[in-house]
């Protein structure tokens, strides 16, 4: 694992995550630092949404601790934590109607005092999320008048918007087309690149494998890997973590994982 | 905000002109040169009495109550995130209902029958937030199932039991007091003459809501979101559910259960002027506070001597002008 002079911008440190009485993890450490993309894998169930949320600070953590950039959770505000981590939930829901850009601009939130109104510089960052994902034209429609894939695009560019160091998703490719997933996959990966931290969960074994540094996969009994990943993704321990045999071709220059 | 302070300005304007016509129109003609007059200078004559005396406060409870349900059904909405919503759908109303019926069949007096309003509607409050509380403050909502299903649900069928209850009183009143229990059960102004507490109140609430403006519009991108995006979604729900409630107590305690204003009125402003909250919620309390002067002046004129309830107003005139602004070309876009 990469380290570094300065505090991780996420530090996990052996979390156990537990509902209704049932473990899902058990005592699970990682750091993650600026340039790292780090994909999380696990059958349905296993407990990567709930965990995206542990570290994101929407729910208390069962044991363990949770540091966002060298000082744990529990001590940042609300406030505080939304200037260094950003979340994707799953899915997103809108029962009004709102313009796609308006909708995108609240992700400046943040960065604005309680008496500020957005200015022309936050309507700015807003547009230029939604051009990074591919929604420049559609910025003064209605968001509720959007397909599933689209609204998710737009959620990715409230995301973008919000300018955090550390980029929390669940499954942001989901709802997407190929063109999109890449898309949107390619442009995060340019933002871990340029000192950003991305950690995303993802059913796509072979899009997690073409950008992730690192991956955790969540296994059997509670148990996680973590670590670079090429080491973590491979046969065996994905086979045994899906349930489901799975095997690794080569073609050509590339490698594809599939499901037998 | 400049686009804001236009807007709030137009329906200012609007809400005076409607306040002057609840003040000139009415059984004993007074001619608006005469009405402006007094308005300003109270002197002793009879027009100064039936304006001072009987429109003013009138004309204030209707504006306060019209306020106060607009903007309480406007947060209801956004607390809910459901647009059906409005100020009664958690069991308010119907626990105001319980305890203003309960006076007048005691045969109470009017102070008394708006002590009983209130207290029921703040039974009807505390029971809700004691059985939904963890609702309020939870996160984790899935899809489309939003955040408060059991919340939505405890005040569904609260209302459905004070109903119940209402309807049980109306069966065993007696007959000299049903006309009077129609009327406060449909909204009425007719009694109303202490209108200070909810035109005080109306503009609190406005005051209060206003810094926490840019945090409900980000509520309505769902709790996750909102709470991810840095608003604290727990206490700003409580504090919503909090406003609005004391809002509905005050406004069914001054003209009992005028139904339509907290439903349709923030409907018809989003349509119009959209969804920013901070310019909303002070347009809510102008606009319904305009809409109920309006309808009550109506009420008691159209076949005046003989007054209406005013809810009947309310849904008469607001029913064409929803639709209106539904149906022109589609709707906003």
């Amino acid at each position: 694992m990469t380290s570094s002079s300065s505090p991780p911008l996420l530090e996990v440190a052996s979390v156990t995550l537990a509902v209704a009485g049932r473990t899902l993890i058990r005592d699970v450490s990682l750091r993650v630092h600026p340039g790292n993309f780090w994909c999380i894998l696990g059958a349905n169930g296993a407990g990567k949404t709930l965990f995206l949320h542990t570290v994101a600070g929407l729910r208390q953590i069962d044991g363990g601790s949770v540091a966002l950039a060298g000082k744990s959770l529990a001590q940042r505000t609300l406030h505080e934590a939304a200037r260094i981590r950003g979340f994707l939930p799953q899915s997103t829901y809108h029962a009004f109607p709102m313009l796609v850009l308006d909708a995108v601009v609240m992700g400046r939130h943040p960065h604005l005092s309680r008496w500020e109104w957005e200015q022309g510089d936050d309507r700015a960052r807003a547009e230029d999320a939604l051009r990074e994902v591919g929604l420049a034209d559609m910025a003064r429609r209605d968001i509720t008048t959007l397909s599933g894939g689209e609204r998710q695009r737009v959620a990715v560019a409230t995301l973008l918007a919000q300018d955090v160091p550390l980029l929390l998703l669940d499954e942001p490719v989901a709802h997407l087309d190929l063109h999109h997933q890449i898309l949107v996959l390619r442009h995060l990966a340019q933002l871990a690149q340029t000192g950003r931290a991305v950690m995303l969960s993802i059913h796509d074994l072979n899009l997690a494998q073409r950008f992730a540094t690192h991956a955790m996969l969540f296994g059997e009994d509670a148990s996680v890997d973590t670590g670079p990943a090429a080491e973590v993704m491979n046969e065996m321990s994905l086979s045994r973590a899906y349930g489901h045999p799975v095997s690794r071709l080569r073609i050509g220059a590339h490698a594809v994982f599939v499901a037998d | 905000m400049a686009r804001a302070m236009r807007i709030w300005l137009v329906l200012a304007a609007l809400a005076c002109v409607a306040l002057f016509a609840a003040l000139w129109v009415g059984s004993s003609h007074i001619p608006a040169a005469e009405v402006i007059q007094l308005i300003f200078q109270r002197d002793d004559s009879a027009a100064s009495e039936v304006i001072h005396r009987l429109r003013v406060p009138r004309a204030m409870a209707a504006f306060a109550t019209g306020g106060l349900l607009a903007l309480a059904g406007a947060l209801m909405q956004v607390l809910l995130r459901n647009p059906l919503a409005d100020p009664y759908i958690l069991g308010l109303s119907g626990g105001s209902a319980v305890g203003a019926l309960v006076a007048m069949i005691l045969g109470l007096g009017s102070a008394l029958i708006d002590i009983g309003a209130f207290a029921g509607a703040l039974a009807s409050m505390l029971v809700v937030f004691a059985l939904a509380n963890r609702d309020l403050a939870w996160l984790q909502a899935a899809g489309e199932v939003d955040a408060s299903p059991r919340l939505l649900l405890t005040g569904v069928v609260l209302a459905a039991g004070w109903s119940a209850m209402v309807t049980l009183m109306l069966t065993i009143a007696p007959e000299a007091q049903l006309r009077g229990i129609l009327f406060w059960l449909m909204g009425d102004l007719g009694g109303a003459d202490a209108y200070g507490l909810a035109l005080a109140a109306l503009g609190v609430t406005v005051i209060i809501l206003y810094p926490l403006g840019r945090e409900l519009n980000v509520m309505l991108c769902g709790p996750v979101v909102a709470q991810s995006l840095g608003v604290p979604v727990p206490r700003l729900r409580r504090i919503v559910y909090f406003v609005a409630s004391m809002a509905t107590a005050l406004a069914v305690t001054t003209a009992g259960t005028v139904g339509f204003v907290g439903l349709v009125v923030p409907h018809a402003l989003r349509l119009v002027i959209g969804n920013d909250q901070r310019i909303l919620l002070p347009a809510c309390a102008l606009a319904g506070g305009t809409l109920l002067v309006i309808a009550d002046t109506l009420a008691r004129s159209v076949i005046a001597p003989q007054q209406l309830p005013v809810g009947a107003i309310t849904a008469a005139l607001g029913v064409p002008t929803f639709m209106y602004l539904l149906f022109r070309s589609g709707g906003r876009r």
